[in-house]
């Protein structure tokens, strides 16, 4: 039973370790397409500030 | 997605029956199938997607490679895992150097090297060349797999006989992994072509 249970709860925890990698993954990489949206808008000297912070 | 993955889960605990000489512990083997199952597909979709950037040098099929085998070596590296578990309560051992578990051995470990190459090569397609050709080589050791328990007579079970109802569990949990994996990694491709973009246009604003 223990053996059962060890099974059931490595699969869900490590599927659940992947889903939460990829939704911070997904938060990133908005941050930084919005940063870079900003940059693309503003002028030249805080375009690259921007850029660099993206 | 998360209500099929729940009624896969209630049908293994509470439609297939107990097995007699196992008990409890056998229906890791639900599990331990689909996984394995999505393991070796995956690592084949990833060399077919490798072999299709080496025709074509686009970065898109890259990301598909990249993307089915993470999947791929997530459902190998649960395969080992509740294989070990499924292993003690049957063989009272964790670990033996069957040939199936040991080609499934190798299998993980090649793409575990396919991630640190990957991961020490800047350049995308000097990075996407290197990845697909040891997606593609790698590829060979999963018919390995499939057939190592007959071709060397291992003790690992060749398609132990079920009753109708483990039968059916087992199909409708696969399919349920299958579509779940394959919803992940779709997930994941898009989000790879994202970042490619993303990077993209950076470069544009700071080429330095």
């Amino acid at each position: 039973m223990d053996v059962l249970v060890a099974a059931f709860a490595s699969v869900w925890v490590a599927v659940a370790l992947y889903v939460g990698w990829l939704d911070r993954n997904q938060r990133r990489l908005a941050a930084r397409l919005e940063a870079l949206s900003a940059a693309s808008q503003s002028t030249d000297g805080e375009k690259s500030n921007l850029a660099n912070a993206a | 997605m998360a209500s099929l993955l729940a009624a896969a889960m209630i049908a293994v605990f509470l439609v297939a029956p107990q097995e007699a000489s196992m008990g409890e512990s056998q229906r890791i083997v639900y599990l331990h199938v689909c996984v394995a199952w999505f393991g070796l597909l995956a690592f084949l979709l990833a060399a077919a997607s490798g072999g299709v950037y080496l025709l074509r040098r686009n970065l898109a099929w890259d990301n598909w490679a990249q993307a089915t085998a993470e999947a791929g070596w997530l459902c190998t590296s649960l395969t080992l895992v509740t294989g070990s578990l499924w292993a003690h309560e049957a063989w009272n051992t964790w670990w033996t150097w069957d040939p199936r578990l040991t080609t499934s051995l190798i299998l993980w470990t090649i793409y575990a090297v396919y991630f640190v190459i990957r991961a020490g090569i800047e350049e995308p397609h000097q990075r996407a060349r290197a990845g697909a050709l040891v997606s593609v080589v790698g590829a060979a050791d999963v018919p390995l797999v499939i057939t190592a328990t007959r071709l060397f007579r291992g003790m690992h079970p060749v398609s132990p006989e079920m009753e109708p109802r483990m039968q059916l569990v087992l199909l409708f949990t696969a399919i349920a992994f299958t579509l779940f994996f394959f919803h992940l990694l779709v997930v994941r491709r898009n989000q790879l072509e994202l970042a490619r973009r993303v990077e993209a246009w950076q470069r544009q604003f700071n080429p330095c």
